[in-house]
């Protein structure tokens, strides 16, 4: 890859364009999957992309090519589109200082890729195993989701920066015959061993959720609710996060209106940020894939917007800085806002204490999925329990929380003390766009009133 | 593709000496694309080759692909890999070779950026004439797509064919919140239909707000043609043959049986004339029909590849399905389900009292062994005698997929083209709401 980058520094540095860009991306990869006695794995698939981007007189071009000679030829190509394009024009992108640098996974552990196929194939075999037998009248599977990439962006503003990330994930999913479910999935970035030595944790998926299995429902309506950290972190990442993506807001004037940089969209115990140099999680990015520097975002401070989420591009038509949230969600595309690894700020009381304070009401932990549909959001979440005068009292049947963002944030009251990250490998799409790594988080948090089915 | 059949020579003669049976597929693809939205579009253009290679070694099957630059010794040691842990190898690759075909649409070859842009503004002027506030943003990629077989029991096939993937949306400011609506749809021969787009993009409706309460329970409930397709994703699995071999599907032993309703015939037409997941021949080399999987209701047979058709001691139907690289599994390609004769297009009237689906948000809690679904709807649309009276949001469906298909109140009298499928409005009974 190295060699490819020198030819992309050469290339772009002889554009003659207002501003070109080079992405090259070498991917691999596996999947491994075991379901009772079915053992499935997929790849390693390989695969080479580069993108040629120009600027020219406010103008944007964009071609894929697919092998390292054809960057020149792909660089006109784009020229050419750029020219000849009917878009009115846009400012000159704002760019950040040229950065020359190189940053790699392999330094921190053993990589991914350095562990061979028997042993992630084991691994799944051996946990699937455990997992059943916890289980005796359900079904168990367990996939482990691998991608080794190698990412060069040079430009003509003399940026070149190169990024080789070892992103992994292991699901793990068990299904009661009635239909209850409990999924898991553990998702970092770096070395293979945090995989390893799960066994207890395993199997203690399946008894849990033996436990679980009721059929007591609660009746719907508004109620107090805890949510763990991952749920917190869903309803950051689902029902604000991209709210504030400043692509979607630039096109969107009376959102962008509604959530304008010192509006208030929540309580003041309310800081939310987006933070792609947490480099062990998925979601993280040294450079993004405009090679900008990867940074901590405050997105929200005690409960008033202070910052969106740009690209180069939508940082220029609202003079601002770009914030390294560009991502493209294949080869091909243009550079997206999107966010990284983004969470809610922990505060100060215990989860003890949050649920003497609830009193009466709900604890709902995990997710099962869920989406955005502008300001309005719907999670389904896997473990529901009632909470009596502050304690735990008994398991529920699984319920969806739904409401509008601005109503949500607004009625959080008390944020915990132990922030947690969670993530996922493709645990974010958008209209349009193919799904993306990222990672979402929080504490415990309380919330006074949430709409509960 | 030339270029193609000939490194796909290259790899299956590396393979012939640490192989029992080699195959190789090839892809070639060339598209135009055009971003747009209100405040900026970017044209652009692209190229991508790809190779797989499935290999039986010992008894067992391996798979592995590379996009892009192509070492074929370097593919081949990847599937040797693959092959120690892949499943057993029940069937030989096929022999006789099927026809080559080439669907090329000129139109849609000369489709050019401007004709493109123009046409998306047409569009965004219509809309705006409708919802002034309202904002479109697009992706349309046309291209070409061409796919190679051959293996090492002398097979060799190949067809191309023209692609045109459309993915729109909108969102619109009202006093009751942001709405969004979107349409994906695919073809092979021409841009949209502009009236077919606005009606599917102009679902969402302003409406006044309902307790949330008056709607749960038991209710007849309307899906648009996009919401129908995400519940037939039970369906899809539960034809499979893969799962039939697992003996995880719910359909075991219904061949010949109803078990929908008799208002339902569902289709697999990967000869469907402009249907994107159209071929000659499936991911196998097998020659591809036209299926009906449930007729008037009754369940006619599985959809088999040749991987589940040795394990079920059945014939592959021409449906493997794969991505580049990855194992084969049958799959649907066009699936359609008959529009009615008579009645109105969106089924409201037929219906008279109920809720209208028009998006879901996410699936997440659906069996596929069972056929049990659980559907986040977000906004749903309460209707009485025909009429929109209001909408309320947070709504969530559940139920068995062939429980709820066997309640069929009525079919519209039209099919729309949602992604892949073709598929009309549809009235179901008895669905449960909270």
């Amino acid at each position: 890859m190295q060699k490819h980058r020198d030819l992309a520094e050469k290339a772009v540095a002889g554009s003659e364009a207002d501003f070109a860009e080079l992405r090259l991306a070498r991917t691999s990869r596996t999947t491994v999957t075991h379901a009772g006695l079915t053992h499935m794995n997929n790849g390693p698939i390989e695969q080479f992309t580069g993108t040629a981007r120009v600027f020219i007189a406010g103008k944007w071009g964009i071609c894929e090519f697919s092998s390292p000679e054809q960057m020149h030829k792909a660089l006109d190509k784009a020229a050419a589109l750029a020219i000849h394009s009917k878009s009115h024009p846009v400012p000159f992108p704002i760019l950040p200082p040229a950065c020359r640098d190189t940053y790699s996974d392999d330094v921190n552990g053993v990589p991914l890729a350095d562990v061979p196929l028997r042993e992630k194939s084991f691994l799944c075999k051996h946990y699937c195993e455990l997992l059943g037998a916890s289980i005796p009248s359900g079904s168990a599977r367990v996939t482990y989701d691998e991608i080794i990439r190698d990412r060069v962006i040079a430009n003509s503003n003399g940026t070149s920066v190169r990024e080789i990330e070892n992103l992994g994930s292991m699901k793990t999913q068990a299904v009661l015959p009635g239909g209850l479910i409990a999924s898991e999935e553990l998702a970092l970035r770096g070395s293979f061993d945090r995989f390893t030595g799960r066994e207890k944790h395993i199997a203690g998926i399946g008894s849990d959720l033996l436990f679980r299995e009721t059929t007591t429902c609660i009746a719907q309506g508004k109620t107090r609710v805890i949510l763990d950290p991952e749920l917190t972190g869903i309803l950051v990442h689902e029902a604000f996060g991209h709210l504030v993506e400043a692509d979607f807001l630039e096109n969107n004037p009376a959102v962008a209106h509604l959530l304008r940089i010192g509006s208030t969209v929540g309580s003041k115990c309310v800081n939310i940020v987006d933070d792609s140099l947490q480099m062990n999680q998925p979601g993280s990015m040294k450079w993004d894939d405009e090679g900008s520097p990867g940074r901590k975002t405050q997105l929200v401070s005690s409960g008033k917007i202070i910052n969106w989420l740009h690209t180069i591009g939508t940082a220029s038509r609202k003079d601002t800085r770009p914030t390294g949230n560009a991502r493209i969600s294949g080869p091909g595309r243009t550079p997206e806002a999107r966010m990284t690894c983004t969470y809610m700020e922990p505060g100060k009381t215990p989860l003890e204490k949050l649920k003497l304070h609830l009193d009466d009401g709900l604890y709902l932990k995990g997710f099962m999925g869920g989406a955005t549909d502008m300001d309005r959001f719907s999670i389904a979440v896997q473990e529901v329990w009632t909470i009596r005068n502050g304690v735990i009292h008994k398991p529920v049947t699984p319920v969806v929380i739904s409401g509008r963002v601005a109503d949500v944030l607004g009625c959080i009251v008390d944020t915990g003390d132990d922030l947690q990250l969670s993530g996922s490998l493709s645990g974010c799409s958008r209209r349009g766009s193919s799904a993306i790594a990222v990672t979402y988080g929080g504490p415990h948090i309380l919330i006074s009133e949430m709409q509960v089915s | 593709m030339r270029e193609v059949l000939m490194t796909g020579s290259e790899i299956l003669v590396a393979c012939e000496k640490v192989s029992t049976e080699a195959e190789v597929t090839g892809i070639n693809r060339w598209y135009k694309s055009l971003e747009f939205t209100p405040v900026n579009t970017t044209p652009g253009s692209g190229r991508r080759t790809g190779w797989g290679l499935r290999m039986i070694r010992n008894g067992k099957i391996g798979v592995s692909g590379e996009w892009g630059m192509i070492d074929p010794f370097r593919l081949v040691d990847k599937v040797i890999g693959s092959c120690r842990y892949g499943p057993a190898a029940l069937f030989s690759f096929p022999e006789e070779s099927p026809e080559s075909e080439k669907t090329i649409t000129d139109d849609l070859t000369a489709i050019t950026h401007d004709t493109v842009y123009t046409y998306l503004n047409s569009l965004q002027a219509r809309i705006k004439e409708i919802h002034p506030l309202a904002a479109l943003s697009a992706r349309i990629q046309w291209g070409k797509d061409s796919f190679a077989i051959m293996n090492s029991r002398s097979l060799r096939g190949s067809y191309s064919k023209t692609t045109v993937l459309t993915s729109l949306w909108i969102t619109l400011p009202s006093d009751t919140g942001l709405l969004q609506s979107g349409y994906s749809l695919n073809t092979t021969d021409s841009l949209p239909a502009m009236n077919d787009v606005l009606d599917m993009l102009l679902l969402p409706i302003h409406a006044e707000r309902f307790d949330s309460l008056s709607a749960a329970g038991r209710k007849k409930v309307v899906f648009s043609p996009m919401a129908f397709s995400l519940l037939l994703q039970a369906v899809r699995a539960g034809v499979s043959g893969k799962l039939l071999g697992e003996g995880a599907s719910p359909l075991a032993g219904s061949e010949g049986k109803q078990v929908l309703s008799n208002m339902l015939t569902i289709r697999d037409l990967p000869r469907l004339n402009s249907g994107v997941s159209s071929a000659p021949f499936d991911s196998e080399g097998i020659p591809t029909r036209d299926k009906t999987l449930f007729e008037d209701g009754i369940f006619t047979g599985f959809l088999h590849d040749l991987g589940s058709a040795a394990e079920c001691k059945a014939e592959s139907t021409g449906s493997s399905g794969r991505n580049l690289g990855e194992h084969s599994k049958p799959v649907c390609t066009n699936l359609t389900v008959d529009p009615s004769v008579n009645g109105s297009v969106n089924t409201l009237e037929e219906t008279g009292s109920g809720i209208l689906v028009t998006s879901i948000l996410s699936a997440g809690g659906g069996n596929a062994a069972s056929g049990n679904f659980t559907l986040d709807c977000g906004r749903v649309y309460l209707f009485r005698r025909g009429e929109i009276l209001g909408y309320y949001d947070g709504c969530v469906l559940s139920g068995n997929v062939y429980d709820t298909l066997s309640r069929v109140t009525a079919i519209g009298s039209r099919q729309y083209r949602s992604g892949t499928d073709l598929l009309p409005f549809i009235s179901l009974d008895g669905i449960s709401i909270r």
